[in-house]
């Protein structure tokens, strides 16, 4: 088990390389460079004249003059060693300080999310199947192909709208007014969490769809292996039975696409966050790519997917902790 | 039976298909789409950027038989007349019960280019009388005709949908292909990295693609760059699949057997395991379709895809943006409908093809 | 003192399937006295397995009772239950399943739960049907295990399957289902999956914990031979109907029911055949000279992929004549396939040299021919065709010349190696086209008419797909398909493994005929020695990779010189009831003979325990004219030269 953790922490540290040169790439795409923009956004409109050389020195000013292999170094080495992440040049202030608690914000929508994804799918997933064919199974299916379909921001507006209609206006967003700027207290956490389940809701929407049609298929075969029958033949009790074969197998493929529900959860966060006015880092990316803020928007992006790629790393250590096949490399 | 017997693969995989009820009317109800989307020249009464001014955010203006005077066989909508507003005293238009306006088949319009080349002034719906204008989904804050710019926002949506998974496709065949083949060091890159694209969140990169798109580039230049943005990070999960299936037909008995029998790799790649991969490849693109379209509406939505005067139902979905709107202008989510049948539509036919596209599994 | 124990009345099932209804059984009964043994015999589809599952309310739940059916049983309290009116959520069913009847299948690594231990599936029948503790529990779970013959099963009690190899699979699965003490045990194919000596071993053990126990055993097979060693009744089952029912010596002794007749007519015994007798004078066609194989095993590590090399086969030699069929006998994993596979170059050999000797072009190494040059040897191999009434006449010049790609494969599994997307004509015509051989669609169509006339397919079928076919049809398919370019060398992988007995008896016919009109070449490759006996000129013996025994069908069967062939000789169960069944064992590593070569002649001993051979080479030694034995060679008589097999 160490060696397989071990080997899996390496793995992580590869795809974690990878995935920054990559962020950085994406960092580089938009034509022109922090130089240009910042002197526009700075003498745009007040009458002065830039010059090409004002803005070389600019350049040479913020270090963009330097190779891009020299800057990645920089960049990177500031995230690792330093926690620093930059400049936000639409704040004028550093990243860190513009990102700030919306760490946590996404982190607990995050788990919000996930935890109300995993409650619903995994036990109607094991019913539709051992129910296979009834009118419930095909409700679950139809319903998971709305999960499918249904854009998520639509399902967000359609949420707000009956939400408002039921709960009165001061549902949107994370916080209500009063808390909005306020310190952390836990009546800030408390207000938070009742502004919460909204969001969780709509991320859950596909993720439930999803996951509800994995569980129902891996449950639905598992339940015509011959363990099963043999283990009925010896007289397994048949809700024992459905419990500790099928069903405990039926969790292995949800465990090994967490990583994938983190993904996808963070692929739809902007924009729920924009419609339901959400102020975390899906908000933040969205506002930076538009203000082209690419060192806001790149550290988001890399903080994002280093989510994914640990998440990825936990569940393969809890899926090999599972399945007894998976360490002894015997699958 | 014997026509069982000598059936072949696609008579079969058709035969399954047909049984499958809903993935019949979800292709009917695609292709009708497709249809629209293709002649929207013809189909739209009206350009998609033509403007009523006279017929402001108004309402759905729904096809009638009957209104107080009695009825026609003839369906009519009737006019409309500007009043104020007794509360806000703003201008609003409201139904003149006095006035009908017939609706007719084939009727003369704008003079238009169905599909660029074919030029016709007779549109496939609207009003007889040329000089007055019927909005079926009513219009939008500009006065501008819901239902013809759903009708070419469709052509948009669909399009960039198929270029982009023929773009992915391809990709996909070749990184796939090139990696099921080789094996050894050069699948160990390709897998890793198609494990790096695949683990960053996807709206968010492909947002970071789009936000770079240069802002004076034109409507066409950011409509190439967006089929090729979401084309080009489309295929790391049917390049997966590709590879997987190739590599599990290659040791196939008959593949083994073909080889044995002489047959040089060329005509083992095109006689033997193409055609036994075909039909889950085409499962494989029709299921990677909804991707592509949600994606595309979703950058839309958020103003990082494409951009007005450009419809797409992202596009025209943008205008619909607040609970406020759900209130005042719910014909603007009609659009929303669009999408959402589009991509039931092709993921219900995917479900029907997965069933049909191996038609030996049973008969084992 | 006899009392009945289950008694099955009239059992009818119906399924409901998208064709309507079905019914798989019929109007089956039978009874069973306790103690004893009832055997149901079968082919696929009878109707055997379903029946029993019956007994257990273990059908699919699209299949339903029919109202007339009994299923009585006695309980160990002696209460007489309708098994067929208990509704299987009833409480007192779970007490019948397990704890009153216990139950063994085929697939011994599926029928345990792959995520847990050996040992906790077992404790689990034990808990549910005794009053013990956790810990009594785990006691007697190991008990159980020790009990059936598992070494170590202290350690053993807390392996996942996959740790286990499958005999010691099937040993654990029966303990699980004798661990809660049923009195009657039914085993569904149990030795099916298994290598015969360790089904002999199972068999064995079965045989000797019904004894202890006093149990009754309803016994799943279609192997007549099991039967005839395990059973004291045995039904016959013929689609979903029992055609004969009685004594095991009546039914198999004297067989009333003409279905029952063809079944034991079918079925290959060792105990009575005539092998074919050697070949004299034919030529000899092929010569394998010290073939080896090895498999690169890739370990996929962080940053590297270790490649670990596992011998396959090593150092094989032995030929084969014009005409000929040679068969080659091992159990799983002793490199068999590997042999056939790396003689037509479906793999690549490491070492060694397969030489095909050709009348007037010269002789060809295939094991270092380029991919070109073997592409021509099947392609285009441009000599006369001697033997046999093939109608080359209607064919002239080049396309006569072009006709004959050398060899070819029928495989193991018929549904597998046929292309379901092509019909059955293009399938057989796909050797003659795909290497190029002919160009003529008539020409082409004319052939694989004749060489489907040839394997019995109706040529009506010729238009049809794969799908339409039975096993024994598909197999004809293949057949055809390796024999179309009129090949001289076919190997015969496993072909009738997968077939019914009167099919792979119909099949087997079909190989005996088609060599004595063409006069091609054989490499059968069986681990049914039976079947291998009646087919094959020569035989050669294979153990972890090498040839242990080789020589002509007769001495290696009825005098076997090593103790390998011995042992698997003797795990053969013969289809008599009055044979004598007992198995040598062998356990651990086998240990070869010696050879010394005295003046009277070689003479093989077994290694005294002291003598450490581990390290010494492995000859094969001729112990009478063509029969080769492997052995170490005696040091001490070396003086006389040993002789090992001469290939020129």
């Amino acid at each position: 088990m160490l060696r397989f953790t071990a080997e899996r922490l390496i793995g992580m540290m590869i795809t974690m390389l990878l995935v920054s040169i990559m962020v950085f790439a994406i960092m580089e795409i938009p034509p022109g460079d922090y130089a240009d923009r910042y002197a526009f956004r700075k003498y745009s409109g007040t009458g002065v004249n830039v010059t090409a050389a004002d803005v070389e020195a600019i350049r040479v000013e913020l270090g963009l003059d330097r190779p891009m292999l020299v800057r990645y170094f920089d960049w990177i080495s500031g995230i690792v060693l330093r926690g620093d992440f930059g400049q936000a040049f639409a704040f004028e202030t550093s990243v860190t300080k513009v990102i700030g608690d919306k760490v946590w914000l996404t982190t607990g929508i995050l788990f919000a999310t996930l935890i109300l994804t995993y409650l619903i799918s995994i036990p109607i997933g094991i019913y539709a199947a051992v129910r296979r064919g009834s009118a419930v199974d095909y409700g679950l299916t139809a319903f998971s192909y709305m999960g499918l379909a249904l854009p998520n921001f639509l399902l967000a507006l359609v949420m707000m709208y009956f939400a408002n209609l039921w709960f009165g206006a001061d549902i949107g967003g994370l916080f209500s007014k009063e808390y909005q700027n306020a310190p952390w207290s836990l009546a800030r956490v408390w207000d938070m969490l009742k502004h919460l389940w909204l969001p969780a809701v709509v991320l859950a929407w596909s993720a439930v769809a999803y996951q509800i049609q994995t569980v129902r298929a891996t449950m639905s075969d598992e339940l015509n292996k011959l363990s099963v029958t043999a283990a009925r033949a010896r007289g397994v009790p048949e809700k024992k039975l459905l419990l500790k074969y099928p069903a405990r197998l039926a969790i292995n493929p949800v465990v090994s696409t967490i990583g994938f529900d983190v993904n996808r959860i963070f692929s739809e966060l902007p924009i729920v966050a924009v419609v339901l006015g959400l102020t975390e880092l899906g908000e933040l990316l969205l506002k930076a790519y538009l203000d082209l803020d690419m060192n806001v928007a790149g550290a988001i992006l890399l903080m994002l997917t280093f989510a994914i790629v640990f998440m990825n790393f936990l569940s393969d250590l809890l899926l090999a902790w599972l399945d007894p096949r998976i360490k002894l490399g015997t699958t | 039976m014997l026509k069982y017997y000598s059936a072949s693969q696609w008579t079969l995989i058709w035969w399954r298909f047909k049984r499958h009820r809903a993935a019949m009317l979800a292709s009917l109800v695609l292709g009708l789409m497709a249809l629209a989307g293709v002649f929207a020249e013809f189909v739209a009464p009206y350009g998609p950027v033509a403007r009523d001014t006279s017929y402001i955010e108004g309402p759905p203006q729904l096809p009638r038989f009957c209104d107080q005077n009695g009825c026609s066989l003839r369906p009519f909508i009737n006019g409309s007349k500007t009043e104020r507003d007794p509360v806000t005293l703003r201008a609003i238009s409201v139904p003149d019960p006095e006035v009908r306006h017939y609706i007719g088949f084939f009727v003369k319009g704008d003079a238009v280019k169905v599909l660029g080349f074919i030029p016709t002034e007779r549109h496939l719906i609207g009003l007889q009388d040329t000089e007055q204008k019927i909005h079926f989904w009513g219009t939008d804050d500009l006065g501008r005709d819901v239902f013809s710019r759903t009708v070419y926002a469709t052509r948009t949506s669909l399009s960039i949908g198929v270029i982009g998974v023929l773009i992915s496709f391809v990709l996909a065949l070749i990184i796939g292909g090139v990696a099921g083949y080789f094996s050894g060091l050069v699948d160990s890159v390709v897998q890793r990295v198609t494990e790096v694209i695949r683990v960053v969140p996807i709206i968010p990169l492909y947002m970071g693609l789009a936000a770079a798109m240069p802002k004076e580039w034109s409507t066409t230049q950011v409509y190439f760059a967006m089929t090729l943005i979401l084309g080009l990070f489309g295929w790391p999960t049917l390049a997966r699949r590709i590879r997987s299936q190739l590599l599990s037909i290659r040791y196939e008995d008959y593949v083994v057997a073909a080889r044995l029998s002489g047959a040089k790799a060329g005509r083992i790649i095109s006689q033997h395991m193409l055609p036994s991969f075909t039909s889950f490849i085409i499962v494989d693109l029709v299921i990677s379709f909804p991707y592509m379209i949600l994606s595309e509406t979703a950058l839309s939505f958020v103003g990082l895809g494409l951009r007005p005067p450009s419809v797409s139902w992202g596009v025209l979905l943008q205008q619909a943006q607040s609970v406020r709107a759900i209130e005042q202008t719910p014909w603007l989510f009609i659009p929303a409908i669009f999408v959402v049948t589009a991509v039931l539509a092709f993921t219900v036919i995917g479900d029907g093809l997965r069933d049909a596209a191996d038609p030996y599994a049973e008969a084992k | 003192m006899m009392s009945t124990i289950l008694d099955v009345k009239n059992l009818s099932l119906s399924f409901r399937t998208d064709e309507g209804i079905v019914q798989p059984v019929r109007n089956v009964s039978f009874s069973l006295e306790k103690g004893k043994t009832l055997g149901i015999v079968g082919e696929s589809g009878s109707g055997k397995s379903v029946s029993t599952k019956a007994v257990m309310q273990l059908l699919p739940s699209i299949a339903s009772v029919d109202q007339d059916a009994q299923i009585n049983y006695t309980t160990k309290s002696g209460e007489v239950l309708d098994l067929s009116k208990i509704s299987p959520a009833d409480p007192q069913m779970r007490k019948i399943r397990g704890g009153e009847i216990g139950m063994i299948f085929q697939e011994p690594m599926a029928s345990f739960s792959p995520i847990y231990s050996i040992g906790n599936q077992i404790m689990e029948a034990i808990l549910l049907h005794r009053q013990v503790s956790k810990r009594q529990a785990r006691e007697i779970a190991i008990e159980m295990l020790d009990k059936v013959g598992i070494t170590n099963p202290q350690v053993r009690v807390d392996q996942f399957p996959h740790e286990m190899s499958g005999g010691m699979r099937q040993r654990a699965m029966i303990a699980l289902a004798l661990s809660s003490g049923p009195q009657l045990l039914i085993a569904d194919e149990p030795t099916t999956a298994l290598d015969v000596t360790i089904q002999a071993q199972v068999l064995n053990l079965m045989r000797d914990l019904q004894a202890e126990l006093g149990m009754s055993m309803i016994f799943i097979t279609h192997d007549l031979g099991v039967v005839a060693q395990v059973a004291d009744d045995v039904a016959v089952m013929y689609q979903g109907e029992i055609v004969e029912y009685g004594t095991a010596r009546d039914v198999i002794k004297s067989p009333q029911k003409p279905y029952t007749q063809r079944l034991l007519d079918a079925v290959p015994r060792l105990d009575n055949v005539t092998p074919p007798k050697p070949l004299k004078g034919a030529r000899r066609l092929i010569d394998v000279k010290n073939l080896g194989v090895e498999f690169e095993v890739r370990k996929k590590k962080m940053f590297r992929t270790e490649i670990e090399k596992v011998r396959a086969v090593s150092d094989v030699t032995f030929d084969i004549l014009k005409g000929e069929t040679v068969g080659l006998v091992g159990e799983s994993g002793s490199g068999k396939t590997t042999v056939g596979r790396a003689m037509l170059r479906a793999i690549d050999p490491s070492e060694g040299e397969v030489i095909f000797h050709r009348k007037k072009k010269g002789d060809i190494d295939l094991a270092h021919a380029s991919e070109a040059e073997l592409r021509n040897v099947r392609a285009k191999f441009n000599m006369a065709f001697p033997e046999g009434p093939v109608s080359l006449q209607t064919l002239a010049g080049d396309m006569l010349r072009n006709f004959r790609p050398e060899m070819s494969l029928v495989f193991q599994d018929p549904y597998s190696s046929l292309n379901p997307r092509m019909t059955v004509r293009d399938i057989i015509a796909e050797p003659l086209v795909a290497s190029g051989l002919m160009k003529d669609r008539d020409a082409i169509d004319e052939r694989v008419r004749e060489i489907a006339a040839r394997c019995k397919i109706d040529l009506e079928h010729l238009r049809r797909f794969p799908h339409a076919f039975s096993g024994g049809q598909r197999q004809r398919i293949c057949i055809a398909r390796a024999l179309v370019s009129k090949p001289k060398f076919v190997v015969c992988d496993e072909c009738v493994s997968a077939l019914d007995v009167s099919i792979q008896a119909e099949i087997v016919d079909l190989l005996r005929d088609i060599q004595a009109e063409l006069g091609v070449s054989f490499l059968f490759i069986a681990h049914d020695l039976a079947v291998v006996a009646q087919i094959s000129h020569r035989v050669a013996v294979m153990y972890h990779g090498r040839f242990v025994e080789y020589g002509p069908t007769e001495n290696i069967f009825f005098n076997p010189q090593h103790p390998y062939t011995k042992a698997l000789l003797s795990a053969v169960p013969h289809p008599d009831p009055d044979a004598v069944f007992t198995p040598i064992r062998i356990d651990g590593d086998m240990t070869y003979p010696v050879a010394a070569f005295g003046a009277d002649g070689i003479q093989l001993r077994t290694p005294s325990p002291q003598e450490c051979l581990s390290g010494l080479p492995i000859d094969l030694v001729e112990v009478s004219p063509g029969h080769f034995v492997a052995c170490h060679i005696d040091g001490a008589s070396s003086h006389s030269q040993p002789k090992v097999p001469e290939l020129v």
